[in-house]
């Protein structure tokens, strides 16, 4: 499981921080800086991977980093996450970030945190890896984005109109996966009470 | 401009045209007016004020003996170049204050330097007229001026210089009112700037974005920008009323700042093309110096000639803070490049370096470049926010628009950890009542801001009921996500039955979403959703992928926590990876072509839970696993990433030999990787897989060794922990001393952060305070060594290091108790503890007297007093070592060295025997170096493979001739390790060597099964002191009766070979010798008496006559060579036996002596022939030979031998330790007819060879036994390649030396078995490897093999 997203730039000022375990606001600040000082002292050229600090839990978790420019991204994950999956993840993360902002840079994160929370939200969700699908997450914030300027034109509204209006304008993505030869038969399953 | 040259008459008088010139500047300074509509301190009220800040003296520089004038930062935010009049140009650590390079210059008064972008050189100059650049190298010794360059001419003084932004160009300004760029390569004037009607004093080159411009300052008032590549001035600024010594660029390269004699500075703006403020105060009356622009430009500081620096406000104009601390004038200033700090240099000799105080939350760890005043502004603009964010959120006009934009910012002042809880409660309205713009911006609020246990949540628990129930999609997204992610327990059962209902809704997202809110339920109540299992499977068999993936969160952990429930799903997940595998999925699935890797990597975690123990679920797998790896192949990260987790997986499941083998190569593929986050993940998988292996660590030896040295923290730990998987009882010794080397640096780094600390007093108590308390909890386990600097400490945390002395005053150990008693001292007298440990200075600051000079006084007084003197441990060891010679036996460094490297070298390991006879004296002074010799030994049989072999085959050819053998090897050994290859190379395969012994070196034998565990290894004994040093003695006899030239230590190896020697010893040359040896002088025979003796016995044949003793033994010479054998006994007849060979004579014995081999023990049969023509009586013949065991003795004591005639005694030895040669001694002691009794000493060597007897077994019985033996030894040996059939050749070779039995050979490979007389069997597995024949070798004896190994190697180096 996920369980801190941070990006930091340069200097060690946050620029997203999103937690999926509980720690205190202070914890929280404390988790950064110390995040900062295990990844920034890193040279370029050596693994993308480190254990946690004490405060996210040691040895147990570990840091998976990507330095873009000047920004960090850093994932933290426990031991039930595959590394190199991560790595890409946060490549993925970061390439839907560079498509919804069209050259994402570090002030796009700072004026647009909200949206950058929206897509994190897409991909992952409780600490899950929920889509890592590029075009998929990309769909969904459209359509949320699409929204926001359809809101600004029916302004006076009411907001269940206006939603019932806009769930039709979502695009349908019919999928199918043929997963034949399992036969589960809920009703006869005894192990469940 | 044209009308104006009409009008300018040839005519008009000077006058004139200075009018003119006049009106035109007013028109122009009009014009600029023009442009000047409002004042900058008016754009800049509304700009927050800067707050008091206080900036310190963080360094001071000492060392200039005169004042010093100027200064300049390196790139690297580090170092510091300064010039003075004192004429030496120094360049300064700033962080330590050390000088790293001091230059003295041929003038004093070096008004200029600056340092070069790379870092690489600097340039100075005065008023030598020249500006030198001297490059600055890494060897401190070197002589800079050696290197100087001259690479500016000016006619006057140089005034200032500065470097463009590559090395190789440099701009200086001079007092003959010009500017000029150079080339420093050559020297060359690339272009000069006139334009100056006085001197030049100041330049400085605009931010390089900025373009081809520089700004220059002088004696004439006037500030000129010039343009680099015309060589114009385009713009310049006449408003001060003084000479201006100091021009600076704003950081934008839009203004420049300059200050000047007339106590002002003033900002020129370039765009607006004038003066747009001035810095000035009634109170200042000295004139500016120097000026420099914080990194953000809102301040400015000015160095004065009144000691001070003022600190403007660039903006407002006003001063905000002046600083003190120079005791002159402050003639040079300039800002860090990071903009942390910034240094000025003063008329007082000193420089000296500032820094803001940051404040406690901001750590002053160097590494954080942060400038001071950007936080400072940061803090206040975030203040403010906050408290007019609370105005807003307080009034009731705010719109529901206007919150969501609060809430935005609120989330982002959370974020940088200033406390916005005013707003919790309004992000819970705003998801509450917003439309869904505002209730996505408050649900994603309230999910950063409340977490699982908030109060405040449960005023959501309504909103997200009647949002799940929405027909808007997006709101109950939005629902289940805040579900998923902080929801209160006790609330759970009511939403449950809405999210479930999700699970068959239409959208594939919202059941995707809805599946990972159960999980989330399910891990924080798992009984609250018990019932919902099957709904689980539902969504593992839900169409869309999507949902599935999902779905496989929940199974994993499911799969975890019980995976026997779960095994009838094996066949579904089978079923889904192999559609992924092949491609079934939409392709939108796929990233970088490879179809949804992530849900391969869960598939094949969830295989690897499933299928541990569990060969039927296994067999399932096999396919899929091995369709992944194949498909696998695409060089990308997440192939990478897919393939690590089958490798996990194949290993973690029942095993199958084949997707084993391919696992492995793709390990190989990992750890040799150029990649380095592939190494890791080799190391990690190479970790995981040799708890079930150990011998795939073997591959990959000197790939693990380099890792060991890896800069990569990451990775050294992954190799640690490679290690500690590995360890075993040989190595163990060798992976502790690594694991602690890696401890003591994590340590040191510790200590010195504690030794130094920061700069915030706070801070460092608290730091030190917990550090102090978590080495106690440290130590209070188990205390290795206290350091030093923990002494540091104590005056704090007295109470804390009374405890520890309590603890370590009953410790072991001598020297920590020595120190808890220092400490006690230290705790106690302060005044000491003040002087011996000064408070905050650097940790290697404290100078240690390691000689101990101060104790002198101490020592002469004790030695007066009659103690005794000191002895250096080494000293007491070897006296140590005197006293209990016996007790070191073990520890094999009074082994004969040329011991050692014989058995060494013939062993073939060149690399070990030159590390061993290395290393030899330094295993004499550790202790424990029983283990360490053991290990290092061991290595010779499977250490590092790839070199091995190569340098094998070379040094079995350079073995030549026997007698050679020696020089020849290490000949060969010198000559095999090229000079070039470095010392670093053969240490790490020494590493390697210790580091993977035991691990069993050929995993690819492929007749037998693995080894069970690791076999204890064989450590050779040494030979014991008494017979070495006899056997030494007896064959310098040997040597001379042989006149052999060869070194004692070398016929006592070889001793052996005597045997094969044609017996050409005569009893007449013998005597002859004799002679000879007499003749020359007494000292070839001193050492012992027998030899005396022996003499004494030819005293007496010359007396007796010596014509006859010539002839005499001719004729037993020619007499008995057939017929000695027919004297021995009818029943030993029939055996096999060996040659007769001649042990030793005088003039009245001859002795010869033969082995007959029984099968069970070896019968040393000694022929002792009387020379002479009278009997000899009370012949007695003793034999001594330590190692081996008399079993019984038939005619050693004889009443009488007539004259030429023979007698046999025989010997039946016993073989217990093996052991690969063994030497005996004796003497034959008699009595001739004069009444004399004489004795006479004869040596010999045995060998192992002489104890094996073939074993007869058949193939079956052999595999039996094979597997019942635990000592094993491998080693490639020569293969007879030019024989027909090279296996068959070796074979027989072997066994007609050795007396083998080869039990089979089946294809190329052979089976020999052997056994020490009838007792312990030694198995041999040969194989033939290319041109090399790999020999395995069992034996229940650890020694055994060993020593059969060595006679092999020997008989085939002699073939």
């Amino acid at each position: 499981m996920i369980k801190a997203i941070l990006i930091f730039n340069n200097h060690g000022k946050p620029r997203l921080s999103k937690f999926y375990e509980h720690y205190t606001e202070d914890t929280e600040q404390q988790i950064i800086r110390e995040t900062f000082h295990l990844v920034s002292k890193r040279d370029e050229n050596i693994c993308n991977f480190l254990e946690g600090g004490l405060l996210i839990g040691g040895s147990e978790n570990k840091l998976i980093y990507r330095h873009y420019a000047t920004l960090y991204f850093v994932f933290c994950v426990d031991s039930s996450e595959s590394e190199l999956g991560i790595l890409d993840l946060i490549q993925v993360f970061v390439e839907t970030l560079d498509k919804c902002f069209e050259n994402v840079c570090e002030l796009d994160l700072i004026f647009h945190m909200d949206k950058v929370h929206n897509i994190l939200a897409e991909m992952v969700m409780g600490g899950m890896v929920l889509e890592t699908n590029m075009s998929e997450i990309i769909t969904q914030v459209e359509a949320q984005n699409k929204m926001e300027k359809s809101e600004a034109g029916i302004a006076g509204a009411p907001a269940r109109a206006v939603s019932a209006v806009k769930n039709m304008n979502l695009p349908e993505m019919p999928k199918n996966i043929n997963i034949g030869d399992i036969s589960i038969k809920v009703p006869n399953m005894p192990s469940f009470k | 401009m044209a009308a104006q040259e009409v009008t300018a008459q040839p005519g008009d008088t000077l006058t004139t045209l200075k009018t003119e010139s006049e009106s035109l500047k007013t028109k122009l300074l009009d014009e600029r007016a023009k442009l000047h509509d409002v004042e900058l301190h008016q754009v800049a009220e509304k700009v927050e004020a800067l707050g008091q800040f206080v900036m310190k003296t963080r360094r001071t520089l000492k060392g200039h003996g005169n004042k010093v004038l100027c200064m300049d930062w390196c790139k690297d935010k580090r170092r510091i170049v300064s010039s003075s009049q004192d004429g030496k140009v120094i360049v300064w650590d700033a962080f330590t204050t050390n000088k790293e390079h001091a230059v003295t210059m041929p003038c004093t008064w070096v008004m200029a330097c600056a340092y070069a972008p790379s870092g690489c050189a600097v340039a100075c100059g005065g008023l030598d007229n020249k500006c030198s650049v001297y490059p600055l190298s890494l060897d401190k010794n070197e002589n800079l001026a050696a290197k100087k360059k001259s690479v500016a001419m000016h006619t006057n003084y140089l005034s200032a210089c500065c470097f463009t932004n590559s090395d190789m160009q440099i701009l200086t300004s001079s007092g003959d009112g010009t500017c000029a760029l150079w080339d420093v390569e050559s020297g060359q004037m690339l272009q000069s700037f006139h334009g100056h009607a006085a001197d030049v004093l100041c330049l400085d080159l605009a931010p390089s974005e900025t373009g081809n411009t520089f700004v220059s300052g002088g004696c004439d008032k006037k500030a000129c920008v010039w343009d680099m590549r015309t060589g114009q001035c385009v713009q310049s600024f006449e408003t001060h009323d003084s000479d201006i010594n100091s021009v600076r660029y704003y950081p934008s390269g839009d203004a420049f700042a300059s200050g000047s004699d007339d106590a002002t500075c003033r900002l020129y703006d370039l765009r607006a093309d004038r003066e747009v403020a001035i810095y000035s105060k009634e109170s200042i009356i000295f004139g500016a110096s120097s000026v420099d622009f914080s990194l953000s430009g809102r301040l400015l500081f000015g160095g004065y000639n009144d000691y001070t620096i003022n600190v403007w406000d660039v903006l407002k104009g006003t001063r905000v803070s002046i600083l003190f601390g120079h005791e002159n004038r402050v003639s040079t200033l300039r800002v860090s490049p990071d903009g942390t700090a910034f240094c000025s240099g003063s008329w007082d000799h000193t420089l000296r370096v500032l820094g803001a105080s940051l404040e406690s939350k901001i750590s002053t760890d160097c590494n954080i470049v942060l400038s001071a005043v950007e936080f400072m502004e940061e803090e206040n603009l975030m203040k403010q926010e906050l408290s007019s964010m609370k105005e807003q959120v307080a009034s009731p006009n705010t719109t529901m628009k206007q919150m969501k934009e609060i809430m935005v910012r609120a989330m982002y002042c959370e974020m940088l950890g200033y406390d916005a809880s005013f707003t919790y409660i309004h992000a819970i309205k705003l998801a509450q009542q917003g439309g869904v713009l505002e209730k996505r911006v408050g649900y994603l609020a309230v999910s950063l801001f409340l977490s699982e246990g908030h109060e405040l949540l449960l005023l959501l628990v309504n909103t997200v009921l009647k949002d799940l129930q929405s027909t808007n999609l997006i709101e109950v997204c939005m629902a289940l996500t805040v579900v998923a992610q902080n929801f209160p327990k006790d609330m759970i059962p009511a939403v449950l039955p809405l999210v479930e209902d999700k699970l068959s809704h239409p959208k594939e997202i919202i059941r995707r979403k809805a599946v990972l809110a159960l999980y989330n339920f399910y891990l924080i109540a798992p009984n609250q959703v018990q019932h919902i299992h099957g709904k689980f499977r539902k969504a593992l068999c839900d169409k869309d992928p999507g949902v599935m993936t999902s779905s496989l969160h929940i199974y994993l952990q499911l799969i975890r926590e019980s995976p026997d429930d779960y095994k009838d799903l094996t066949g579904s997940f089978v079923a889904i990876l192999k559609q992924v595998v092949g491609g079934k999925l939409p392709i939108d699935f796929n990233y970088h072509n490879v179809p949804a890797p992530w849900l391969q990597i869960q598939l094949l975690r969830i295989f690897s839970l499933l299928g541990r123990d569990d060969q039927s679920a296994s067999e399932q797998m096999y396919e899929v696993l091995d369709e992944s790896l194949r498909r696998a192949e695409m060089n990308h990260n997440i192939t990478y990433a897919i393939l690590y987790e089958c490798v996990k997986t194949i290993y973690t499941i029942s095993p199958k030999a084949e997707l084993l083998d391919k696992a492995v190569r793709c390990i190989g593929n990992f750890v040799l990787s150029p990649k380095i986050n592939l190494k890791y993940l080799g190391l990690k998988a190479l970790t995981y897989v040799v708890q079930h292996d150990t011998k795939l660590a073997l591959q990959h030896q000197m790939t693990i060794i380099e890792c060991l040295d890896h800069s990569d923290f990451t990775i050294k730990r992954e190799t640690l922990e490679l290690l500690f998987r590995i360890t075993n009882a040989q190595n163990v010794t060798v992976i502790v001393e690594k694991m602690l080397d890696f401890l003591r640096d994590v340590v040191n780094n510790f200590l010195r952060l504690l030794a130094e600390g920061s700069n915030c007093k706070e801070d460092d108590d608290q730091l030190r305070l917990y550090a102090v308390d978590s080495y106690l909890n440290v130590l209070k386990g188990n205390c290795f060594h206290l350091p030093q600097h923990f002494l540091q400490l104590s005056e704090d945390q007295t109470d804390l290091i009374l405890d520890l002395l309590e603890n370590l005053s009953s410790s072991q150990n001598t020297v920590i108790r020595q120190q808890a008693q220092e400490l006690h001292h230290l705790s106690q007298d302060s005044q000491l503890h003040e002087w011996v440990l000064p408070r905050g200075a650097p940790w290697d600051s404290v100078e240690v007297d390691s000689s101990l000079s101060f104790l002198d006084g101490y020592v002469s007084e004790a030695l007066a007093a009659g103690a005794a003197p000191y002895k250096p441990p080494h000293q007491r060891q070897e006296e140590l070592s005197e006293e209990r010679a016996l007790s070191l036996e073990p520890y094999g460094f009074n082994l004969p060295v040329s011991l050692s490297s014989c058995s060494i070298t013939d062993r073939q390991s060149p690399t070990l025997s030159s590390g061993l006879s290395g290393n030899s004296a330094e295993l004499s002074q550790k202790a424990g170096t029983l283990i360490l010799e053991g290990v290092k030994r061991v290595w010779g049989k499977d250490g590092y493979l790839p070199q091995k072999e190569s340098t094998s085959e070379a040094a079995q050819v350079e073995e030549s001739a026997a007698a050679l053998q020696i020089y020849g090897q290490q000949g060969a050994e010198e000559r095999l390790e090229p000079p070039d290859q470095s010392q670093q190379t053969e240490d790490k395969q020494q590493l390697a060597s210790s580091l993977f012994v035991g691990l069993g070196a050929q995993s690819s034998t492929s007749l037998l099964g693995k080894s069970e565990a690791p076999p204890p290894r064989f450590r050779r004994k040494p030979r014991p002191h008494a017979s070495s040093s006899s056997s030494s003695g007896a064959s310098e006899r040997s040597s001379e009766s042989s006149h052999s030239s060869r070194s004692t230590a070398d016929s006592f190896h070889y001793g052996n070979l005597l045997e094969e020697e044609p017996t050409t010893i005569k009893p007449s040359s013998d005597v002859t010798k004799h002679n000879h040896i007499r003749a020359n002088g007494p000292e070839q025979n001193k050492d012992a008496d027998v030899a005396v003796e022996t003499d004494r016995g030819v005293n007496t044949s010359h007396i007796l006559g010596s014509d006859m003793v010539l002839v005499r033994p001719n004729t037993i010479q020619d007499k008995y060579p057939a017929d000695l054998t027919e004297l021995l006994p009818a029943d030993l007849k029939e055996l096999p036996r060996s040659d007769v060979i001649s042990l030793t004579s005088d003039p009245s014995l001859y002795l010869s002596s033969c082995r007959v081999f029984r099968d069970e023990s070896l019968l040393l049969v000694i022929f002792i022939s009387n020379c002479t023509d009278t009997a000899i009586t009370d012949v007695a013949v003793q034999l001594t030979c330590e190692g081996l065991e008399t079993v019984s003795l038939r005619g050693n004591v004889i009443g009488s031998l007539e004259s030429s005639s023979v007698s046999v005694c025989h010997y039946a030895l016993m073989m217990k330790d093996p052991q690969t040669n063994v030497s005996f001694t004796g003497t034959v002691s008699h009595q001739t007819q004069a009444g004399q009794t004489n004795s006479l000493m004869f040596s010999g060597t045995l060998c192992t060879a002489d104890f094996i007897r073939p074993l007869v077994v058949t193939t079956e019985e052999y595999g039996k036994l094979w597997l019942s033996f635990s000592h094993d030894v491998k080693q490639n040996l020569k293969l007879l390649t030019d024989a027909e059939d090279p296996l068959r050749a070796t074979l027989n070779a072997l066994k007609e030396t050795l007396q083998l039995h080869v039990v089979d050979v089946i294809g190329s490979e052979g089976l020999v078995a052997c056994s020490l007389l009838s007792s312990a069997p030694c198995l041999l597995h040969c194989r033939v490897n290319g041109t090399a024949l790999a020999v395995w070798l069992r034996s229940p004896l650890p020694a055994l093999p060993d020593c059969i190994l060595y006679h092999c190697q020997k008989t085939l180096a002699e073939l």
